[in-house]
């Protein structure tokens, strides 16, 4: 009937007996009464047929934390939904928060990109199933079960044998690496920055010819930390167009390396085009002196500009003593050098992080979405005196009593950044303080101190 | 409803692989003749009739035609029958607002505690936003559904949501009085009592074995409903090697393909209990109890 019907005619003909019966004589009446009848059989009679070629997937298994609770679980969800500037660094900080408290994200709301070597530990299980692998991998990472972990279970088993043995991480990543896909290779190299030596110089040399631009530049990063960059004496001699050396102080005794003023913005170009290309033990060297030194006697504040392009230039290739150095001098400086600090987040040990967080949500003059564009690496730990007394929390406060159906973006960035870092108790004080200023029952950006709160009754 | 019945042997007359191929503007069509004639409502049903077809398979969509023409030659009979029928006028042209509804002693009325089961937004070709809001009765032992149906312009965005899967609350529902009633509207909020702590009540048992016979109970006393609720037994989603996915009882007598997407993570997590929307064809699963807690999807 249904063939009848799809190439247009009648259909009575093909019809059961029953059914026949059951219908008017006249053509037309007929025809639509069968097609209800029809219909409605097809709705109660039949059933879809169980398709032959269904995929068996699995078991999923458990992340490596507990679960957060259902409570937690839609507060999470919401969370998620916010709107920020990259939705996988959002995930971030809330899976940071989740894991701070000793808890994971529910798989329903959030499951890992198992082709990313930057899985978190606690999901590799979750990553390892996506990717239809057995969830128990090889207990061993050797040459020869390389292959058989997922790339974020690699470098996680990588990181953890060059914490022990690096000089055998170092040999399986050089028997293996070049065989990677180059989003692998150059996620990978972050596996050597602890305890980067002289021995890890042979691999990142052989390195320098990958053909992906990307791993190519982070093996320069590696090289220029080891002092194993060469420029041609012309281009570190250009250091000396853009800096000078000087003296400073009553009797001008001392020294200090100052950013020649600029004069155009095709020059600010050039100057920047020059720091990319450099390396801070060379320009140090140029200059007459060494890193951290040349970082003591930088006057700092004179040239915004090129202060950031000496902050981007110490991420990338200052030592780690060199890093440490600069993590001091910002975060001791009353004015605006502290909004650099994110920019050597990554590389700072967590007890400077720390110090850089209690700057960041008491400094009127930076944007509070400032630290959230990366990793905090630090999550909800902040005392509660800490976090009520913060120039951050109080703009919140003062937006909501002000008007607190609408409140503005950088209160929105303040609200999200003092919530990720509050203590459990901190966010639950200060949900008592923003409601009694006003802050609407609704308001998008509460979610994140809501789940704080929430997740005190799991400790 | 002449024209209708004249319009839907047309179809069947010049051939459904006309009609699948370019649904809208024959649906079009009619579904005006529907708004002069004071046919408000199946107007709609019948604007939104391409919507449904067009997502299926090209395989299935004649099966499906069949069933949408079967159902407006039913209503078309319906209608002739007894127009005065509260059920088939809402169906047909418009339905009692909430103030007639609260007078109408008929009306049934059920005071226990809800949980909210899931939602399921639709444009309408008029430019409204359908809003449903499925409700389970936590206090009865056999499965009870309640329909809040809301509508608001496209224009005005997504509001912000009265409830949130999974929420519970105490309140005095009234259903539209129907052959298997299941819109509704909160008359009050009242007191949350020991139901809240309830689980969802069991399928019945030959429903879990058959989930479709409870959408067949329904099509039973009211032919020209389009969709029915359905509460499943234990069962996962899974895949085909074709990439489509399927709800399969666990004992595997029973499998329903799915409307949309769920989060990857389902194909590994047995559901104790599901609840969708059967239309015929595919089932919107929203909600569902597993191993690893609540899970609510988007409708």
């Amino acid at each position: 009937m249904e063939r009848r019907w799809f190439s247009g005619g009648n259909a009575f003909e093909l019809a059961p007996t029953a059914w026949q019966a059951a219908v008017a004589t006249e053509p037309d009446e007929r025809e639509r009464r069968l097609a209800a009848i029809a219909g409605q059989s097809m709705q109660v009679l039949f059933r879809p047929a169980i398709p032959p070629n269904l995929v068996e997937r699995g078991t999923l298994p458990l992340p490596g934390l507990p679960i957060v609770s259902e409570r937690g679980r839609v507060l999470f969800r919401t969370a998620l939904k916010l709107k920020q500037h990259n939705a996988d660094v959002l995930a971030g900080h809330l899976l940071g928060l989740l894991e701070s408290r000793g808890l994971a994200a529910h798989p329903l709301d959030w499951m890992p990109d198992d082709r990313s070597p930057f899985v978190p530990d606690v999901y590799l299980p979750l990553a390892a199933w996506v990717a239809g692998r057995a969830v128990q991998g090889p207990a061993e990472l050797t040459a020869d079960t390389w292959g058989d972990f997922l790339p974020a279970a690699r470098r996680s088993a990588l990181s953890a044998i060059r914490a022990n043995d690096p000089a055998r991480a170092l040999a399986l990543m050089t028997e293996k690496i070049v065989d990677e896909p180059a989003e692998v290779r150059a996620g990978l190299l972050d596996v050597l920055d602890v305890g980067l030596s002289d021995l890890d110089a042979p691999l990142l040399e052989k390195l320098l010819s990958d053909r992906s631009g990307k791993v190519r530049a982070q093996v320069k990063r590696r090289l220029a930390r080891l002092g194993r960059v060469d420029v041609s004496e012309y281009d570190a001699g250009l250091a000396k167009s853009y800096i000078r050396e000087g003296r400073a102080g009553i009797f001008r005794r001392r020294l200090q390396f100052e950013p020649l003023p600029i004069k155009e913005g095709a020059e600010t170009a050039a100057r920047d085009a020059f720091f990319r290309g450099m390396t801070l033990a060379i320009v140090a060297r140029t200059m007459g002196s060494e890193d951290i030194p040349f970082l003591q006697h930088w006057k700092w504040n004179s040239d915004s500009e090129c202060d950031h392009a000496l902050v981007r230039l110490v991420e990338r290739t200052g030592s780690q003593a060199a890093v440490d150095a600069l993590g001091n001098i910002l975060l001791a400086d009353d004015g605006e050098l502290a909004r650099f600090v994110w920019t050597i987040v990554p590389r700072l040990p967590l007890e400077m992080v720390r110090r850089w967080q209690e700057r960041s949500i008491d400094d009127d003059k930076q944007s509070y979405w400032g630290p959230l564009y990366g990793d905090l690496r630090v999550y909800g730990w902040m005392p509660a005196e800490r976090v009520l007394s913060s120039r951050a929390f109080k703009d919140v406060v003062k937006a909501c009593r002000n008007d607190a159906s609408d409140l503005s973006s950088p209160i929105e960035g303040a609200l999200m950044l003092v919530s990720l870092l509050a203590s459990a108790e901190a966010a639950t004080r200060a949900l008592v303080e923003l409601e009694a200023a006003g802050m609407s029952p609704t308001e998008p950006y509460a979610v994140i101190m809501r789940l704080n709160a929430t997740l005190t009754d799991l400790q | 409803m002449d024209e209708l019945d004249q319009w839907v042997g047309d179809q069947l007359r010049t051939g459904l692989d006309q009609f699948v191929a370019n649904p809208a503007e024959r649906c079009r069509r009619i579904a005006a003749r529907m708004v002069d004639l004071k046919a408000g409502a199946l107007a709609g049903h019948i604007d939104e009739m391409p919507s449904r077809l067009l997502p299926l398979e090209p395989e299935e969509r004649p099966g499906a035609a069949i069933m949408e023409l079967g159902r407006l030659v039913v209503i078309a009979n319906a209608w002739r029958r007894d127009p005065e029928d509260a059920e088939i006028r809402r169906t047909v042209a418009t339905t009692e607002n909430r103030e007639q509804l609260l007078q109408d002693a008929e009306a049934p009325r059920v005071d226990s505690v809800w949980e909210v089961l899931g939602e399921q937004f639709g444009s309408r070709r008029d430019g409204l936003v359908s809003h449903a809001t499925w409700l389970i009765d936590l206090g009865s032992e056999k499965a009870r559904f309640a329909l809040l149906l809301d509508f608001h312009p496209a224009s005005a965005g997504r509001r912000s949501a009265a409830f949130v899967p999974g929420e519970r609350f105490g309140a005095e529902i009234a259903f539209y009085p129907a052959r298997s009633p299941l819109r509704a509207v909160i008359v009050s909020r009242t007191q949350v009592g020991d139901e809240a702590t309830r689980d969802w009540p069991a399928p019945a048992a030959h429903e879990a074995v058959d989930p479709l016979l409870a959408f067949a109970d329904l099509q039973s006393r009211s032919p020209w409903m389009a969709n029915g609720p359905l509460l499943l037994g234990e069962g996962m989603v899974k895949e085909t090697s074709g990439g489509r996915l399927w709800w399969l009882s666990d004992g595997g007598d029973a499998a329903l393909p799915l409307a949309s997407a769920v989060p990857p993570a389902m194909l590994g997590i047995r559901m104790t209990r599901a609840f969708g929307i059967w239309n015929g064809t595919r089932l919107d699963l929203l909600s569902a109890r597993t191993a690893l807690g609540s899970a609510y999807f988007d409708g």
